[in-house]
């Protein structure tokens, strides 16, 4: 069931449009992916289903009833984890907490009993009375979620929450989400880490330049390219006609040099490895290894767009 | 919720080092600087407006002279002086006015213009004029003045006239000028009849009476010449009714303290777009708060900071330097009303920072307005002493309005007569909680 509905959302700035005609669904208790590279307008997405962006054109259903007419049926209802770390750096990360814990009208012992399961959910306790400007990137990127969670709210949008940190603090705010989303809570997720996105998602949007350009389960999403694989080739010389010759290979549909390496896009089964290697022999390339990948979504936005995620 | 808001940003302020270092030890280690070096200040190294002094003639020449006459005649010291030896010691007498030696040639002087103009006028009139701070000081030179010096100049036992020198207190600097004048003046004076007295004393001791009654015409023809001169003029200042006089330390302290203030406007608008960069105020915003929440918590956390800062360079200042800040119950309220000030100033700024989004607005303002401000308000300079036009647009600045509040308080003016200063500083900071709404409101547009 949809809880939160996005119609033809525009968004429109004078030189750019940065969302352009999505369509969006969320449901109750999923955890959506919205996958994207930098500046497909995951973000201006996100801010116009939270209502701080006004949206140029669309409209944005909640429980099929208006938000842009009726902007405050959804703001308690729903928790944002920014981008940025939205917190006070000279205040203390339970201050920060017990501020905002404030704003969204917590008081008194509600308040500091909210505040205290919030530190334990995001594994701060230890650390809640040093200033966030201490913090290492980690426990800011946690404190930052921490204070998105204090109302509790039914659904909450997440942009980009691991951006800048360690595996291992990545690690437990994917775990922290995971285990938010088995106790109830709706989750939209943004990166453009296609692993996270992969690891949390149930469902998923790649975005770019302001369009929503597939969606589906992962399963779905990579079913689009099952007649398609990823041939990896490490090599330790790389011979000028190497590349072009690939390219002429029929049935590679794209090739792509990323540093010591080469991809191939080929359709399944058109292209022999002993082709490969005979044409490397052929060019004065050679070869490390030659292996065959399993197609993921960093694959399908390739073939969608011909780009990387994160180029 | 505008409480939490208040707490939280007074909470910030508190915690910044920076603002801490230029809202509260800069203006303590300026009042020790300029209250100490205001002695050199006052001593002329800078141009000052010429003090308008009234003379208030209540004595009689004439008069003094025939009384003179009467009481020599009958005194033991006419004994042995011939009528055309006593004609001459009240002629020579009589044309020696110290007096008018003072307003006529002293206070007249060419080089003396140029600090000071003097009017001789009615008593009623110099002091209607003083009150109205029209001029610096009057000179009142009492009934029988010139008859009291003659009498002392020959007669020993004699108790002294006294000039009254009366001051605004408003114009002390100017006022001190004319004081070391007239204080110049009557200590040479002083020091001639000193030399009289011990010259008779000496000479009875040592039986040479006659001899000393004798070359008394010597002393007094020195007298008339202006050579020797013999006076003891006590010198009084007295403050205006209601009134007193305020130290450099004094003044230096409010000075500071309404330059100051400024800065902490600046400060909190500086806080202001801070909620943007730090992307605090989305947050907020999510929260279903509304931006007056924002503004209201913006206005508030200033003001109390400016109320907290105020009063810490007030305790600094009486346990550092003794400083006095007058009535309590007078400086409370014009301590609240400028500390709404700063917050309305700093609401302003924040409009400006929250319309421009960036602090350029309130850096601006900080690094060159408060200067000019500062300036016109008379915090380096006491206003009396700056160009009318100046001194003029000082008296629509907060700080401005503020330090005149607080020299007003330190000399004990009534509430009733720092009135003015409060509904100024009312209205300013209305005006700037409008033009706040106003220039935020482009930003809807």
């Amino acid at each position: 069931m949809e809880v939160l509905e996005g119609r033809g959302l525009v968004k429109r700035y004078p030189n750019t449009v940065a969302v352009d005609g999505v369509h969006f669904r969320l449901r109750k208790g999923e955890i959506l992916g919205l996958l994207g590279p930098n500046g497909a307008g995951k973000s201006t997405l996100i801010g116009m289903l939270s209502t701080l962006i006004p949206p140029s054109e669309g409209e944005i259903l909640l429980d099929g009833i208006d938000v842009l007419k009726n902007p405050n049926i959804i703001r308690n209802r729903l928790g944002v984890v920014p981008q940025e770390i939205a917190l006070y750096p000279d205040l203390t990360g339970e201050e920060n907490l017990l501020f905002f814990g404030r704003v969204y009208g917590l008081k008194g012992k509600a308040l500091r009993r909210r505040v205290e399961e919030v530190l334990e959910i995001i594994n701060l306790t230890d650390r809640a009375r040093e200033r966030v400007g201490r913090y290492s990137g980690g426990m800011k990127r946690r404190i930052n979620i921490g204070a998105a969670l204090l109302h509790r709210p039914e659904i909450l949008f997440m942009d980009e929450p691991t951006v800048g940190i360690d595996p291992q603090s990545r690690r437990l705010i994917l775990d922290t989400i995971k285990d938010l989303n088995r106790e109830g809570l709706t989750i939209l997720y943004t990166s453009h880490y296609m692993e996270e996105v992969d690891f949390l998602c149930d469902r998923i949007y790649i975005m770019d330049h302001g369009k929503i350009i597939a969606d589906g389960t992962k399963e779905e999403l990579i079913a689009r390219i099952s007649n398609e694989e990823t041939i990896e080739l490490d090599f330790e010389r790389n011979g000028k006609e190497f590349l072009p010759a690939l390219e002429g290979l029929p049935g590679v549909h794209a090739v792509h040099q990323r540093g010591a390496k080469i991809e191939i896009v080929v359709e399944k089964g058109m292209v022999s490895l002993g082709k490969i290697v005979h044409l490397a022999e052929n060019s004065k390339t050679s070869l490390l290894s030659v292996e065959v990948k399993k197609p993921t979504l960093e694959d399908l936005f390739l073939h969608l767009t011909g780009r990387g995620l994160r180029e | 919720m505008i409480w939490q808001m208040t707490i939280k940003d007074v909470k910030r302020m508190i915690r910044d080092k920076k603002a801490l270092l230029i809202t509260l030890l800069m203006p303590i280690v300026l009042i020790a600087i300029l209250g100490f070096s205001v002695g050199s200040f006052m001593q002329g190294e800078i141009t000052l407006s010429p003090a308008h002094v009234a003379v208030v003639h209540e004595d009689d020449l004439n008069r003094d002279l025939e009384k003179l006459k009467r009481v020599l005649t009958a005194t033991p010291f006419a004994r042995g002086i011939g009528e055309r030896e006593m004609g001459e010691i009240l002629g020579r007498l009589g044309s020696f006015h110290p007096a008018e030696v003072l307003t006529e040639r002293i206070l007249k002087d060419e080089k003396i213009s140029s600090l000071i103009t003097v009017e001789t006028m009615g008593k009623a009139e110099a002091f209607r004029r003083l009150k109205e701070g029209k001029i610096t000081a009057v000179i009142l030179i009492p009934e029988g003045f010139a008859y009291r010096y003659w009498l002392s100049s020959l007669l020993p036992g004699i108790s002294p006239s006294t000039v009254e020198v009366w001051q605004d207190p408003d114009q002390e600097i100017r006022a001190e000028i004319v004081e070391g004048i007239v204080r110049a003046y009557t200590d040479t004076l002083s020091a001639g009849i000193l030399a009289k007295n011990v010259f008779q004393e000496v000479a009875v001791e040592m039986n040479r009476g006659d001899q000393a009654h004798s070359q008394i015409e010597t002393l007094l023809t020195s007298v008339g010449k202006g050579e020797e001169k013999g006076l003891e003029v006590h010198f009084r200042s007295i403050a205006v009714e209601g009134k007193k006089s305020i130290s450099g330390f004094q003044y230096y302290a409010a000075a500071m303290s309404a330059m100051f203030i400024l800065f902490t406007a600046a400060f909190g608008a500086e806080y202001f777009i801070q909620e943007s960069r730090l992307h605090t105020y989305e947050r907020i915003l999510l929260s279903g708060r509304g931006r007056g929440v924002l503004f209201a918590g913006r206005f508030l956390s200033t003001s109390l900071f400016s109320l907290l800062q105020m009063i810490l360079l007030l305790l600094f200042s009486r346990f550092l330097f003794g400083v006095n800040w007058g009535d309590p119950l007078s400086l409370l309220p014009l301590l609240l009303l400028v500390s709404l000030g700063v917050g309305g100033l700093s609401l302003l700024l924040s409009a400006i920072n929250h319309v421009a989004g960036n602090e350029k607005g309130s850096e601006i303002f900080s690094g060159f307005i408060t200067q000019i401000m500062a300036l016109a308000g008379g915090s380096f300079i006491p206003a009396a002493y700056l160009p009318d036009e100046v001194r003029l647009l000082g008296d629509y600045t907060i700080n401005g309005a503020s330090l005149q509040g607080f020299v007003k308080v330190m000399q004990g003016y009534s509430l009733r007569e720092i009135t003015p200063v409060f509904l100024s500083l009312s209205i300013m900071t209305l005006l700037f909680m409008a033009a706040a709404l106003a220039i935020s409101r482009l930003k809807e547009v």
